[in-house]
């Protein structure tokens, strides 16, 4: 019978553990700051996970499709009559934004705040996902050289995903909604409003287990009802201004019951999806 | 670094590229109800190389490609997968010391270490409160079907993977007990 573990061998593994542990805890909620051997490590990867990736995807995209082939002229009808909507919209918003444009001037704006609520929204396309669920993550291709920044928030077509926590030259990483979390002090809270009800507020703290994201401190007075469509507010200065979160599912009195807490369904499937295309968000700098 | 270790390190290489680039589009995303499958292709590599060519190699090899996955993915802190691959790596290898032939018990270390992994990434997790999933929850929704898509995958690499790192161990790879 061999010995397991020796007393020296013991004694390392104890020393490895308090190392380790101390590498994490200073490590725990870094800027998001990356050393060089980092960066080299990361775009080294993330490139060569793209050529797998980016294949992989338009396999099962173009397997996908031709399952819904049937669907085709559903869809099509579909499209038509979003594309007169958008026809419609776009008239009516080159109306209002010539509009904006006139009472910005009147009120004598600066351009710095002419320039706040113009975005610009950086296409990347996803390389990899992290294989731990504990970590939702992905990377996507544009980085530190494209003006990529940390803290940007990132979104689809369909709404918000999450927000860049690191960034390497040629790659960054997107840190997924879903791990919002208000233990966990690197998680940034997104502030929130109702679409049509600028006068409605309300945190997104977490993300519960079934999936929907839970936003507490809604004053008991808010208008915000169920099914309203939730977009983020801009307040707190992470997250920019009228980017769509999701679906109101349920209202109910919080915990401590003084505010109310309510239950969101995201607009951009988060879990379970397999991401491709992302929008980064960039906030035009003051 | 040996000829055939080098081999070993390239294969390892593109298993950590598929965990993270080709499995999410052939495995099941975590779902709104918890249950994921991750894929650890490259985790049973160290395994089995931990297994059949000591249990050294498993610990280096497990915190080089922890650390490359701690970096890579940008987790809330550093050093949980390097700690923990290179813990169960070790562990599997001092429990498959002996072990150098058959399919159900390479088979079973395989899963202990695997589970090691898991289980020591998770409690470190939920220390550092960045998880709060219930333990219960953990078993059931994370650790089980992982076990069971890894071990699938495993049992269908068994037999290439375990007949050429056996003849391919030599004599200076034995470390004494």
């Amino acid at each position: 019978m061999f010995r397991l573990l020796g007393n020296k061998k013991l004694i390392l593994l104890l020393a490895c553990l308090i190392l380790f542990i101390a590498l994490m805890g200073l490590t725990l909620n870094d800027d998001g700051r990356m050393s060089w051997p980092e960066k080299f490590v990361k775009d080294t990867v993330s490139y060569a996970q793209s050529l797998i990736y980016i294949p992989a995807a338009r396999v099962s995209e173009f397997a996908s499709n031709l399952a819904s082939l049937h669907l085709l002229y559903e869809e099509n009808a579909a499209l038509k009559s979003k594309l007169m909507d958008y026809a419609r919209d776009a008239a009516r918003l080159n109306q209002l934004e010539e509009q904006v444009a006139r009472l910005e001037e009147a009120l004598a704006f600066t351009e710095r705040q002419k320039r706040q609520n113009r975005y610009i929204w950086h296409y990347a396309e996803v390389v990899s996902a992290s294989p731990d669920p504990n970590v939702p993550t992905v990377n996507i291709n544009l980085g530190e050289a494209d003006g990529i920044r940390v803290n940007m928030a990132v979104a689809t077509t369909e709404g918000l995903i999450g927000r860049i926590v690191s960034v390497a030259p040629f790659h960054s990483t997107v840190q997924l909604i879903s791990a919002l979390d208000y233990h966990d002090e690197a998680s940034k809270a997104i502030a929130a409003t109702v679409k049509g009800k600028p006068e409605s507020f309300g945190m997104i703290e977490r993300m519960t287990k079934d999936g929907y994201l839970e936003m507490n401190k809604i004053p008991s007075a808010d208008p915000l009802e169920v099914g309203d469509t939730v977009i983020t507010s801009g307040y707190g200065g992470v997250w920019p201004q009228g980017i769509e979160i999701g679906k109101v599912v349920s209202r109910r009195v919080g915990d401590f019951g003084i505010t109310h807490t309510a239950l969101i369904e995201p607009s951009a499937t988060l879990s379970g999806d397999k991401l491709r295309h992302v929008f980064v968000i960039e906030v035009p700098e003051p | 670094m040996g000829m055939k270790n080098r081999w070993l390190v390239l294969l390892l290489l593109l298993f950590f590229l598929l965990d993270g680039a080709l499995f999410p589009w052939l495995l099941p995303q975590p779902g709104p109800d918890g249950f994921a499958v991750s894929p650890r292709l490259a985790m049973m590599g160290i395994l089995y190389a931990a297994m059949f060519r000591g249990r050294n190699l498993g610990l280096a090899l497990g915190l080089v490609f922890g650390f490359m996955q701690d970096v890579v993915y940008d987790g809330p802190m550093l050093g949980v997968h390097a700690f923990s691959m290179a813990a169960a790596s070790y562990a599997a290898g001092t429990a498959g010391m002996r072990v150098k032939s058959g399919f159900l018990l390479p088979l079973l270390i395989v899963a202990f270490g695997l589970a090691c992994q898991e289980g020591i990434a998770f409690s470190l997790y939920r220390l550092f409160q960045v998880a709060d999933m219930s333990w219960s929850d953990f078993a059931v929704r994370r650790l089980a079907p992982t076990l069971l898509a890894n071990l699938a995958a495993a049992a269908a690499l068994h037999v290439p993977a375990s007949r050429k790192l056996a003849a391919e161990a030599d004599k200076r790879d034995e470390e004494p007990a």
